[in-house]
């Protein structure tokens, strides 16, 4: 048996098909796992950008409406000790809501409250 | 075994290698994948807790401002649900984003006078918890050493302080001591001054009936008696009070009497309204009056005594009419609350009033 690098008988036809044709198969099998793969780290990369950005115009909402510019949608938010049974006490405020798949949800009081 | 071995099984081998190779790397991407889209969800649930968990504090500590002393919220709160459709509710919708869990406890701080509110929300979505925390700065109360406003045991005002940029608070500690004047001492002032000042028990400075005076000789020089509390404050929150007054009439040599309240501004603080400055100030008990006292003859032969004369407390109106019980004022710098004057309370409309601008820094968030 030669070296690896002196040996030069060569491989046969039916060797290098084999080779190949496993080659092939194998390789079919990974490509929609790396495929898949891949997806995922784009769309969580986009996600990610996504809420940073969502954050940032959420944080930029809060700020406005506490200098008491108008924003997000007039709401109500129900307080009431756990061991009353009677109405609860409705604060009066607005909800700012940003982005479209899985809004960030917040509720800021009236500024100007009796 | 050479890769040009004549023996084909090598070729196969060296396939089978790359294989397990390439086999790794793929699980690895594909787990790394995983990994990453995991995270952006429990990341998007944890944003969005945050942002409720804050919903709740923030709704909650509204909630608590509003409410006067005896009625503050303590406890846990009843459960809070968001959904689209429905908002804020209490009722457990079908569908919902997640729900706030509020617990508002008192802290007690190494001294028991000092106690702090803190506000805990923790919200949940999806599976993922987020806890935010608005605690008070350790409350002022005037009968700290360090104010000695006034005797907490007794309600007796003992001093005036310089201007504290806080919220202070006068409670006078036990059940029957509201604030008053030492009925020992003639002509009395005194200077609470912060911020916003919040009286959490009433003021009767006619004790009841029970306050007296007792002058010796120097009634007959007429000098009035004159006891003033002066509250200088951009916000002032009142319970009930009862101011004293007495006219000379019933006798030419007795002096006039006046127990009263005047609000000041602290310089530079305030709003203006019509080129005057104004603070606000808020009358949350049911009466605001004044009582009218008598002076008799006491044993010598100019000696008075000041004591109560069994009216009625009269209850007090702004000088265009408006009762200030129940209501709430911008104040005029200087108003005596015993004769208010023209232009002096303002009422402000509920749409204005600002109770919590009083308070806007006496929580932080944690």
């Amino acid at each position: 048996m030669g070296g690896f690098w002196t040996d030069e008988s060569g491989l046969t036809l039916l060797e290098v098909v084999v080779a190949l044709v496993l080659i092939s198969l194998i390789t079919t099998a990974f490509v929609p796992m790396i495929a898949a793969s891949v997806k995922f780290i784009n769309r969580a990369w986009e996600r990610y950008q996504y809420y940073t950005e969502a954050r940032s115009q959420m944080e930029i909402q809060m700020a406005k409406a506490a200098q008491g510019v108008a924003v997000g949608r007039s709401a109500k938010f129900p307080i009431k000790p756990e061991s009353e049974s009677g109405p609860p006490v409705m604060v009066d405020g607005v909800t700012i809501e940003v982005g479209e798949e899985g809004k960030l949800v917040v509720f800021i009081p009236n500024k100007v409250n009796k | 075994m050479s890769i040009r071995s004549e023996q084909g099984i090598a070729a196969v081998g060296t396939v089978v290698m790359l294989m397990v190779v390439l086999s790794v790397l793929v699980t690895a991407l594909w787990q790394y994948g995983m990994f990453q889209i995991t995270a952006a969800g429990r990341n998007q649930a944890y944003l969005q807790a945050t942002y409720l968990a804050h919903a709740g504090a923030e709704a909650a500590r509204t909630a608590w401002l509003d409410k006067t002393a005896d009625e503050k919220l303590e406890g846990p709160l009843a459960r809070v649900y968001y959904s689209e459709a429905g908002g804020f509710q209490l009722d457990r919708p079908e569908q919902f984003l997640g729900y706030i869990d509020v617990m508002i406890e008192t802290i007690e701080g190494a001294q028991a006078e000092y106690p702090r509110t803190r506000i805990v929300s923790t919200a949940h979505v999806s599976g993922i918890s987020r806890t935010l925390s608005l605690t008070t700065f350790p409350q002022v109360y005037g009968h700290q050493d360090e104010l000695n406003l006034y005797d907490r045991n007794s309600g007796r005002i003992s001093g005036t302080n310089q201007y504290i940029d806080r919220y202070l608070i006068i409670e006078p500690g036990l059940e029957n001591a509201e604030l008053h004047f030492n009925p020992a001492i003639r002509s009395q002032s005194a200077r609470f001054s912060a911020r916003a000042v919040a009286f959490e028990k009433s003021i009767d400075f006619a004790q009841g009936g029970t306050a007296s005076a007792w002058l010796v000789i120097s009634g007959a020089l007429r000098l009035p008696v004159a006891k003033t509390l002066v509250v200088e404050a951009e916000y002032v929150f009142f319970k009930d009070i009862t101011l004293l007054y007495a006219e000379p009439s019933v006798d030419p040599l007795a002096p006039p009497a006046q127990y009263s309240l005047v609000l000041r501004i602290p310089a530079g603080r305030g709003q203006e309204i019509g080129g005057q400055r104004y603070g606000e100030v808020y009358f949350d008990g049911g009466s605001v009056a004044k009582k009218q006292f008598v002076w008799s003859r006491g044993p010598g032969i100019l000696d008075y005594m000041l004591t109560g004369s069994g009216y009625e407390p009269e209850e007090i109106h702004t000088y265009e009419g408006v009762p200030l019980a129940g209501n709430a004022f911008y104040f005029r710098d200087g108003t005596d609350l015993l004769n208010p004057g023209p232009g002096q309370l303002i009422p402000i409309p509920d749409e204005k009033q600002k109770r919590n601008e009083a308070f806007k820094d006496l929580f932080i968030w944690e």
